[in-house]
């Protein structure tokens, strides 16, 4: 890992979290350049060209929604957000936008360094093969067949469509209206009770204790993560 | 804020609310008392009583009639009024609990009937009218002798004189006619037969009236009515489905004036234009002269009340300027009165109608010909009485005058001819013929006639006049002053014309200027009610109402006639208590208040009243009433015309104000709440951060484990205990102080039950462990629409609260339920309990229980929070103890799809 050492981008303006987060990363082995503004940041992200960016949304020269929105009109590198707002719609907001995670303040650092690594996870796998796995379950995507703990998984087409496209995301935090889109199709953006449903479904079948899930989780206001 | 702001939106909310849809008005309509009107009208009544509706009667008149008297049985009825008036007891409808009652139809006979003076109305179809704009139908009959537009036809036929009777429009508002007709053989055998009236009251007129004539007359009148009224409905059938028809639009007027003949022209007009049914249009040509105001003013609304333009333009050439208004307007016919018989004076003038007739080739000139003896004469003298006493000073300055004329004549005599003598001697008589008055023109003309004859004719010194051609002069002397003075008296009298009314438009100028730069209600009466009491010499008074359902109350007074009020006009807000208001006063206030229509003395609603009332009204709202004491016979339409002015623009200011500071009060109302949000939004944002940073630095010491002993441990695991219990504590404030502050705002979604539970149980994931958890959804699906995230709010609250208040090992249930329309959310605490008393507190803001463990200090606001959240959703939280537990449940509607 020393001679790969992933690039992030920091873009924070607090002093203090910035050093925290300069410290707690930098012992992850990560190489960091921190800057206090989206102008600033939008300059690093073409010298130092890194690997994955921590926003904060909060940020003296606007929010940072249209700094996601910005990036994502060039690049796909993973951005999770940093909000001190707990304000869901605006988390939900940046996430349809294009960022692939968040974590709001106050948060632990080990969280983060799971998120970062998550997100890093997900950005490789992109090019990977078929063959999915989280946890205990498994996806072949040629076979298109689930296994959990090595027994087939009997779904209905639409549960599998689902449990595909959470594998395939596994790590990430996705809205009601991404899932709705992706797996629904357009013009289902809105119906989240068919979603409740489903994930009701969906979690009988693949966690241990369906009142208490570990696999398909839910995040208040914003929507689910998977793994 | 200023104590005047008037609810505006509220106001115009409620009146657009209580804007009910008008009532359908049935009329049962024929042509003579028996055809059968009210039998026909209770059996129709009683149909409907049968399908279901809500039928009353409320005024039947009877006549002793039995077979009327069988049918009313079985109808529920409204008692009517009983009105006791100068010692005979009347019995009247009883409007208001007419509308107390709200019936889908009410039944009210005779249309026509006139009121007992003490009752609201003077007439029964303004009650009528009244019902209907409160939604009722009405169910009504009528004959067509009390038509207004029929009155001197029906006069002309049967020679009986019809009081009692309804404008036109009133038949044109009926929404349903049903003609009443029977043979007239019939109806004269069921007048003998004693079945229409009781037999010892069938007079001898009244015979005369049912003659097998006047009945085939009446009743022909009736018909055509009918006709007409149907026709109309086709034409605008075909109007609303855009049928085209070529008609030419043909438009009547008719000209008025002061005299009783007038009426007739107007009716007449009336019928002409209902028959061609075109619009019609009443012209009155102000030539200044002196009309009889009072009788003016009755035609203007007689014309207003049979559905005509009432136009007044000014201008003494009478033919001409009717000629031009008929040219503006597009008239095609125009109906005038030629007399019979000039009267003196005006012997050189063509009569109107010949002028138009030479004059108007484009129009149809109607000249109806009036054969009564016209009153106008009378007025004329009236007139010259009335004229003022000339001031002593014109004769005497003339009489002056002329001495010095005559004195310096004398004096230069052999300078000057008789000629220039005879023309100096005119200038006096001119100068005072030019003062206009009639009288001491003549008087100087005689004198100076006199002096100039004797000093200055031949033979000088006498009387006498030896030439004859002298005499003519001393005539020209008459003639020269007679036309000047009487021009004189005619352009003084048009100038007063002119002057008053510049005055009053300067006046109504100055106001609405004063009025519209000022800001407060306060002013503008303060500006407005001098004016009004002033100009009309009445006492006056303001009566605001803030809001439709409150009390008017006096809020400005002011007397003319005291000196109190006469300078400072701050006294007229002041020691307004002492000001006593009689109940039947306010009675007729809150009518007004209420329909948004003039009443009082001088109307034709309470006109017992005391006061006149008029609504200060915009746009439906009602922002006041002006009250003025005056007597019945002191309203003239100067008056009312001033009044209307004043108001109106009282009522646009009054508009203009309250909308002006509801959009002030939104606008601080706006910035108080960016501002309120802002200072939350940095308030978490700021007190975040540094927690998020000693949250996020301690928890890297607790990672690194190398250099930590036992005790440092110990320490780090305190700070990040306090560290969070302080995040909590402050998302607890900044909520209660949103919710409280805000409307709570729902982003309502559908929300998994399950899911709620499991978050919430993941926040207290390590304590949880050691309580008996359970999670209890008795449902096939627990998904149900809410805020989840607020929800989820109250279960971790209720939770929390459920562990902070347990012991190891005691069992704890989340339990979700349907129970019809609600959906039931509850947490049971085993091993507790919560005294009654503070059952009752616990949802009270900064309440605390003292808990089990020592350490329990909570800041009071969770389940405030709880509370605020549960209400938001229309729903309820309660707690309660069960035997050996204590559980808090919360309720909100299911709402489905």
């Amino acid at each position: 890992m020393s001679q790969l050492k992933y690039k992030i981008l920091i873009i924070e303006d607090d002093k203090q979290i910035q050093k925290l987060l300069e410290v707690s990363l930098e012992e992850h082995a990560f190489l960091l350049k921190v800057c206090g503004t989206q102008k600033e940041g939008m300059s690093h992200m073409v010298q130092f060209n890194p690997d994955l960016i921590l926003l904060d949304l909060g940020l003296p020269d606007g929010n940072g929604r249209l700094f996601v929105q910005k990036i994502r009109e060039f690049s796909n590198i993973p951005i999770i957000i940093v909000s001190a707002r707990n304000s869901e719609q605006e988390i939900v907001d940046s996430l349809n936008l294009g960022a692939d995670d968040y974590v709001v303040k106050p948060f632990f650092t080990g969280e983060l360094v799971a998120r970062i690594n998550s997100a890093l996870r997900h950005a490789l796998k992109k090019e990977s093969t078929p063959l999915l796995k989280v946890g205990t379950l498994e996806l072949d995507l040629e076979k298109r067949e689930f296994k959990l703990n090595d027994d087939a998984l009997h779904l209905t087409p639409l549960e599998f469509s689902l449990l595909k496209f959470f594998m395939q995301n596994s790590g990430k935090a996705l809205t009601h209206a991404q899932i709705l889109k992706n797996v629904w199709g357009v013009g289902y953006q809105n119906d989240t009770k068919i979603l409740r449903v489903f994930v009701n479904q969906l979690r009988k079948k693949i966690e241990t204790d369906p009142n208490r899930p570990t696999l398909l989780i839910t995040i208040s206001g914003v929507g689910y993560r998977f793994g | 804020m200023n104590e005047d702001v008037l609810e505006t939106s509220d106001l115009v909310l409620q009146e657009i609310k209580n804007r009910r849809e008008t009532g359908e008005l049935t009329l049962f309509f024929g042509a003579l008392a028996g055809v059968g009107k009210t039998y026909t009208m209770l059996r129709n009544a009683k149909e409907l009583l049968q399908s279901g509706k809500r039928v009353l009667i409320g005024y039947v008149e009877m006549h002793g009639r039995a077979e009327t008297e069988r049918l009313t049985q079985g109808i529920p009825s409204i008692a009517p009024k009983k009105i006791v008036y100068r010692g005979s007891t009347l019995y009247e409808l009883d409007i208001d609990a007419i509308l107390e009652a709200k019936p889908d139809v009410v039944l009210i006979d005779e249309l026509a009937h006139s009121n007992a003076p003490t009752s609201r109305h003077q007439k029964r179809y303004q009650d009528v009218l009244e019902i209907l704009d409160n939604g009722i139908d009405v169910y009504s009959t009528m004959n067509v002798q009390h038509l207004e537009s029929l009155n001197d036809l029906v006069l002309q036929i049967t020679g009986v004189k019809v009081t009692e009777t309804v404008p036109d429009s009133i038949l044109e508002r009926v929404d349903k006619i049903q003609i009443i007709d029977i043979p007239p053989e019939k109806l004269v055998e069921r007048l003998k037969e004693g079945k229409i009236y009781k037999l010892q009251s069938v007079e001898k007129a009244l015979m005369n009236f049912f003659k097998l004539g006047n009945i085939n007359a009446l009743r022909e009148i009736a018909l055509k009515q009918a006709a007409g009224r149907v026709s109309k409905d086709v034409s605008e059938l075909y109007k609303e489905n855009k049928v085209e028809r070529w008609e030419a639009v043909e438009k009547v007027m008719v000209c008025i004036d002061g005299s009783e003949f007038s009426a007739n022209l107007i009716r007449y007009a009336k019928r002409l234009s209902s028959q061609m049914n075109a619009e019609w249009i009443a012209l009155y040509v102000d030539d200044f002269s002196t009309n009889n105001r009072e009788k003016l003013a009755k035609n203007i609304r007689l014309a207003e009340e049979l559905g005509a333009e009432v136009n007044t333009v000014s201008g003494q050439d009478v033919g001409e300027e009717i000629l031009k208004h008929a040219r503006t307007r597009f008239v095609t016919h125009i109906v005038v009165a030629k007399r019979k018989k000039n009267f003196i004076g005006k012997f050189w003038r063509m009569d109107i109608a010949d002028e138009l007739l030479n004059a108007g080739d484009e129009f149809c000139i109607i000249s109806y010909i009036n054969k009564t003896k016209e009153q106008k004469l009378e007025a004329y003298t009236l007139d010259e009485a009335k004229q003022e006493e000339a001031p002593l000073w014109h004769s005497l300055f003339g009489l002056g005058l002329l001495g010095v004329i005559t004195f310096g004549c004398i004096v230069f005599r052999n300078h000057l001819e008789l000629l220039n003598v005879a023309l100096l001697i005119l200038i006096p008589v001119l100068i005072v013929a030019s003062r206009g008055d009639m009288k001491t023109s003549m008087v100087i003309t005689f004198v100076g006639v006199g002096l100039f004859n004797y000093y200055f004719v031949p033979p000088v010194y006498t009387f006498v006049v030896s030439d004859i051609s002298h005499l003519w002069s001393f005539f020209i002397f008459f003639i020269v002053a007679y036309l000047i003075s009487s021009q004189a008296k005619k352009l003084k009298l048009i100038g007063e014309v002119i002057r008053e009314r510049e005055k009053r438009v300067r006046r109504l100028y100055k106001l609405s200027r004063r009025v519209t730069a000022v800001s407060e209600i306060k002013q503008v009466i303060k500006i407005a009610m001098p004016l009004i009491a002033e100009s009309l010499g009445k006492e006056t008074f303001f009566f605001l109402r803030k809001h439709v359902d409150e009390i008017p109350k006096l809020y400005a007074h002011y007397d003319p006639k005291s000196p109190l009020s006469s300078k400072k006009y701050d006294a007229m807000f002041e020691k307004l208590e002492a000001i006593f208001i009689s109940s039947s006063e306010k009675a007729v206030l809150d009518w007004c208040l209420d329909n948004g229509k003039i009443a009082g003395a001088g109307t034709d609603t309470f006109l017992a009243s005391d006061m006149l009332y008029i609504p200060i009204k915009s746009r439906e709202v009602v922002y006041g009433a002006l009250g003025i004491k005056i007597k019945q016979d002191e309203m003239n339409t100067e008056f009312k015309m001033f009044l209307d002015s004043v108001t109106s623009v009282m009522a646009v200011s009054f508009e203009r104000i309250s909308l002006s500071e509801k959009n002030s009060k939104n606008a601080i109302t706006l910035a108080r709440e960016e501002l309120k949000n802002a200072l939350y939004g940095s308030i978490s944002h700021d007190l975040r951060t540094p927690l998020a940073s000693i949250l996020g630095m301690v928890s890297m010491l607790k990672t690194d484990e190398t250099w930590l002993d036992e005790k440092k441990r110990v320490i780090i695991s305190q700070v990040i205990f306090s560290a969070k219990k302080m995040e909590r504590l402050m998302n607890n404030l900044l909520d209660s102080a949103r919710f409280e502050s805000h409307k709570v705002v729902l982003k309502k979604d559908w929300c998994d039950v399950a899911d709620i539970f499991s978050q919430a149980a993941r926040e207290f994931e390590d304590t949880l462990k050691e309580r008996n958890f359970n999670i209890k959804i008795e449902e096939e699906s627990g998904i149900f629409k809410a805020d989840c995230v607020l929800i989820e709010r109250v279960v971790v609250n209720l939770l929390e609260n459920a562990i902070k208040y347990s012991q190891h090992g005691s069992a704890i249930t989340l339990g979700f339920q349907k129970e019809g329309t609600w959906c039931k959310i509850f947490v049971l605490n085993e091993d507790s309990h919560i005294s009654e008393e503070d059952l009752k507190m616990v949802f009270e803001k900064f309440f605390r229980i003292k808990g089990i463990s020592d350490d329990i200090n909570g800041s009071g606001l969770g389940l405030f929070i709880c509370k605020k959240i549960v209400e938001a959703h229309e729903g309820r939280i309660w707690a309660r103890n069960l035997e050996n537990s204590v559980i808090f449940e919360f309720s909100i509607p299911n709402e489905e799809e």
